[in-house]
């Protein structure tokens, strides 16, 4: 095969008969080989609009070969990426339980926090027992609401289980409003109380 | 005088080195005779249409005002290239959405829209990323069918980046040689994975 180097493409094969330029000056062009073209062939494809289309589309055949083979020889040398779940998932999973690996509970840490909480919680609790004898008989007086209310879910075990999701809603309105009420009544009394 | 340094393209068009920035607008000057032609083709016009003249200019400016984004062994033509695609698309939806408004569609522009959109745009979707298996295997086969000089003329262009001369030299072959090679690689290449363009 005869081997020719010359600097610039020979300008027998750069015009068709046509005298648009030959496809080899314009994949030269495309690929930024400027300096191998003659300078009539790069000012013919400069003035005519059906060579600056043709230049077009081999530019980007040639950007679209680049990027499928960069993408292609990237992913041949590069080992398959490890199936990594997103950082957000990892730290919600690291917060689940996991069954096969269990800490031994923190028993240490677990009753000083009670000791903590219970000398917190020593006033409080001091100040209810002292109230205890003005507060104890609003529970009482509230014991019939909370007496109806385990007779209505009593009677809606005993009946149909077509309405027992209604009942056990309508016991827990009737346990919460007698809470409710007993607290309210024992707030005024001390209110009250304080009045006095 | 006091200029920015900024990467440049060495042999390959590979960005190598820090240089100054009126070097680098040079170089992206020159490519304006490619990015004219490859917004004329997206558009379907005439280089001397006003579109094109703007999209040429939006480029150049975009290129010149985004060089710091260009990391170093970055080949400067495929990133203005890319800019250039993605701004005569952007001509092109603009234009499609006005002639919806105005009511006034061609009968075959859609099919002509989604050709060049596949060739234009050959970063993989993600229907495709997830499909890259496939694609990886098209490339191969593409490539298999090309005969072994010719598949190394697109290797050494297109992956190891060097320059007609180098691949002239390496080859033993002329330098048109090597350029019809390529064209032909990249046919074969854009047919195997489905790449067409209206002629």
């Amino acid at each position: 095969m005869k081997t020719e180097n010359h600097d610039r493409i020979p300008e027998s094969e750069c015009f068709e008969a046509d005298g648009h330029v030959t496809d080899v000056v314009v994949t030269c062009l495309a690929d930024g080989e400027t300096a191998i073209i003659p300078p009539a062939a790069t000012a013919h494809v400069d003035a005519c609009d059906a060579c600056t289309a043709r230049l077009g589309i081999e530019a980007l055949f040639s950007v679209g070969a680049s990027t499928a083979l960069l993408a292609s020889a990237t992913s041949e040398s590069r080992p398959p990426l490890p199936i990594v779940a997103p950082a957000p998932i990892r730290a919600v999973a690291s917060m689940v339980p996991s069954s096969r690996k269990r800490r031994p509970l923190p028993l240490g840490a677990i009753a000083a926090a009670l000791c903590v909480a219970v000398v917190g919680a020593l006033p409080g609790l001091m100040g209810t027992l002292r109230n205890l004898r003005v507060v104890l008989p609003d529970y009482i007086h509230a014991l019939p609401i909370w007496g109806h209310a385990i007779e209505a879910v009593l009677r809606g075990m005993m009946a149909s289980r077509s309405g027992a999701v209604l009942r056990w809603i309508t016991a827990a309105v009737f346990i919460g409003l007698g809470t409710l009420l007993a607290r309210a009544m024992t707030r005024k009394r001390l209110l009250e109380g304080d009045v006095r | 005088m006091l200029q920015s340094a900024m990467p440049t393209s060495g042999p390959g068009g590979r960005v190598t080195a820090l240089v100054p920035s009126h070097v680098l607008s040079q170089e992206v000057a020159a490519l304006r005779p490619v990015v004219r032609a490859v917004i004329a083709c997206v558009l379907g016009e005439a280089k001397s249409h006003p579109d094109v003249e703007d999209g040429t200019h939006e480029t150049l400016r975009r290129a010149l005002e985004g060089t710091s984004r260009l990391r170093e062994g970055e080949a400067l033509r495929p990133w203005l290239l890319g800019i250039a695609r993605h701004v005569a698309l952007d001509t092109r939806r603009t234009r499609k959405r006005d002639r919806r408004f105005v009511g006034d569609t061609l009968d075959d522009q859609g099919e002509t829209d989604a050709a060049v959109d596949r060739l234009i745009d050959p970063a993989p979707s993600p229907d495709e990323r997830a499909a890259s298996t496939q694609r990886a295997r098209q490339i191969s086969t593409a490539m298999q069918g090309l005969s072994e000089q010719q598949r190394e003329a697109m290797i050494l262009f297109h992956v190891e980046g060097q320059d007609y001369k180098q691949i002239a030299q390496l080859l033993g072959v002329p330098m048109g040689t090597v350029a019809t090679w390529l064209s032909r690689g990249r046919r074969a290449l854009a047919d195997a994975l489905g790449d067409t363009v209206k002629q």
